[in-house]
């Protein structure tokens, strides 16, 4: 008979990949109550200043904008001919110099307002890019000013500007840009408004690319079990450390990413690859059968991704001890293929 | 001279902030914040009243008058500056302020000479210190003070404060009610703008013309 051990070798070695994410920015600001998770926003338009249909295109298009690219549990914001929060286009704004001026009571409704083309600001006459079919410059692209405003909808603020490394980490700017300077069009949610987004309502799914905004430290583990037929599987959990600062975030599931196996003589100090683990499931779960033919030690890596705010991580070592009905020692578990 | 049209809106504007994070981020920031505050902002609570600088005494500082731009009852508490001498009421500019609950954000164009006359501080010497500071002494979590130099480049004065995170666990700001920075250099006026960022969540910016001999 043939006999196989799997055991966790806990102590044999701890290894930390640290290839930090270069990740000066920080996450936009944001306060106050938040909306339920996913939860369906619906505005209308405000009735007797309903924008003209370029406008109003606009309008919906940045709420697509926010809905596509908060990669989190965000509002899902849409149109509809009833609704209880609404969009204006109007002067009437309590404020004088405003262009954009947004008020929520999440989770309930919202307003915004939005001033009309042309209207009189000390600056000069208000332009929004969308009014013409070539648009000029110094025009603001109401797509991304309506985005901004979504964003103040999602519950973000304006960062200062001193914590961002580059423009388009954020469309949240205290003073938007007009055409052509770099950001004056961005239609989808800067980086470190996103890494507030996944703070604040959790990551779309397990599979949804932690933002480069932040930088989290990660759980590898790795477990072992027997299959039929004189098979080992080998189990890797990835998750986000239980203690990061975010409760929202700590020990959430990593799944769809990318989980290097290597193996080891026993003895020998030199890893070398044997292949990736499959992502199994939403609960951050990767797995790999095989059939050994020779005793190894076991660890999966986790390597730090240049596409996401996500440190890397080694799991401890998992021993699988290949014999031929002898006691394997240790004391671990056992495991026998027959 | 006032320029006039959208171009006047548009350019200034993006000089303004294609600049900004560059000459704020290579800052040393040598200004200086006074804290704890003597009575910090609680969440909910009203903003405080606007100062009256129309009676302040005769000094080397003068407050030009300034239209009253917001009418806002969510708007952030006014901001004042001075140069050793009277405190001047500052244009508000961009803001996220939540009263009960309720947050209005309203969003506005950059500080620029374009734009509305910003109240004017003339100081007496160029090595005055500004002091900056929220009406009633209402407390900030943390500021960046710069101007914008004959290039259109922003410039960092000053800075300091603590970040707040209301989603971390143990976060907190020390809230300062004051902050010092040293003014631009020699110019008859050069635009001078501050962000706040509150100890409850909320931001302002602010902003004034300072004349340094």
């Amino acid at each position: 008979m043939r006999r196989v051990v799997a055991a966790l070798a806990g102590s044999l070695l701890i290894l930390a990949l640290s290839s930090a994410q270069a990740s000066a920015s920080a996450p936009t600001p944001a306060g106050g109550q938040v909306w339920n998770q996913n939860q369906r926003v619906t505005y209308r338009w405000h009735e007797g200043d309903e924008p003209p249909s370029w406008m109003r295109a606009a309008i919906n298009a940045a709420a697509s904008d926010s809905n596509e690219s908060r990669s989190a549990k965000a509002a899902l914001l849409s149109h509809a001919s009833s609704a209880a929060s609404w969009i204006g286009y109007t002067g009437a704004m309590p404020t004088t110099w405003a262009i954009g001026y947004t008020v929520r009571n999440a989770p309930t409704s919202f307003t915004m307002r939005l001033r009309p083309q042309g209207y009189p600001l000390d600056w000069g006459n208000l332009r929004w890019c969308q009014a013409y079919e070539t648009p000029p410059a110094g025009c603001y692209d109401a797509e991304m000013i309506a985005l901004h405003e979504f964003g103040h909808v999602q519950t973000l603020d304006h960062p200062n500007d001193a914590d961002v490394t580059d423009w388009t980490d954020t469309v949240m700017h205290w003073a938007p840009k007009t055409k052509p300077k770099a950001g004056w069009n961005q239609h989808t949610f800067g980086r470190c408004d996103v890494a507030r987004l996944q703070i604040r309502y959790t990551p779309l799914s397990s599979s949804t690319r932690i933002s480069t905004c932040l930088d989290l430290n990660t759980d590898l583990s790795l477990s072992s079990s027997m299959a039929s037929g004189g098979a080992v599987v080998l189990t890797a959990r990835l998750k986000i450390v239980d203690g990061t600062i975010w409760p929202n975030l700590a020990s959430a599931p990593l799944s769809s990413r990318t989980i290097n196996l290597q193996r080891r003589a026993i003895g020998s100090a030199t890893w070398q690859s044997f292949g990736q683990l499959t992502s199994l499931d939403e609960n951050g779960r990767y797995t790999k059968t095989f059939s050994p033919t020779d005793s190894y030690d076991y660890r999966v890596i986790f390597n730090s991704p240049a596409n996401e705010g996500l440190e890397g991580d080694t799991s401890l070592v998992v021993r699988v001890s290949v014999s031929n009905g002898s006691d394997c020692g240790y004391g671990q578990t056992k495991m026998y293929i027959c | 001279m006032k320029r006039t049209g959208l171009a006047a809106l548009a350019i200034p504007t993006s000089v303004l902030m294609a600049t900004l994070w560059l000459a704020i981020a290579c800052s040393s920031s040598p200004g200086t914040s006074t804290g704890p505050a003597q009575h910090s902002g609680a969440p909910g609570q009203s903003p405080s009243p606007v100062i009256d600088v129309t009676g302040a005494p005769s000094t080397t500082t003068v407050g030009t008058p300034v239209p009253m731009e917001s009418k806002d009852p969510n708007a952030p508490p006014v901001a004042t500056l001075s140069g050793g001498g009277a405190a001047v009421q500052g244009m508000t500019g961009s803001y996220c302020w939540t009263v009960a609950g309720t947050s209005a954000c309203a969003d506005l164009p950059a500080f620029t000479d374009s734009g509305p006359d910003l109240p004017v501080v003339t100081l007496s010497s160029a090595d005055t210190q500004l002091q900056f500071s929220l009406a009633d002494g209402y407390a900030f979590a943390s500021w960046t003070a710069s101007y914008v130099d004959d290039n259109g480049n922003v410039v960092a004065l000053g800075g300091g404060g603590s970040s707040f995170d209301p989603d971390a666990v143990h976060s907190s700001a020390a809230p300062v009610t004051s902050a010092s920075f040293g003014p631009p250099t020699a110019h008859d006026q050069s635009i001078v703008q501050v962000f706040v960022r509150f100890t409850d969540g909320g931001d302002a910016s602010y902003g004034w013309n300072v004349a340094v001999p």
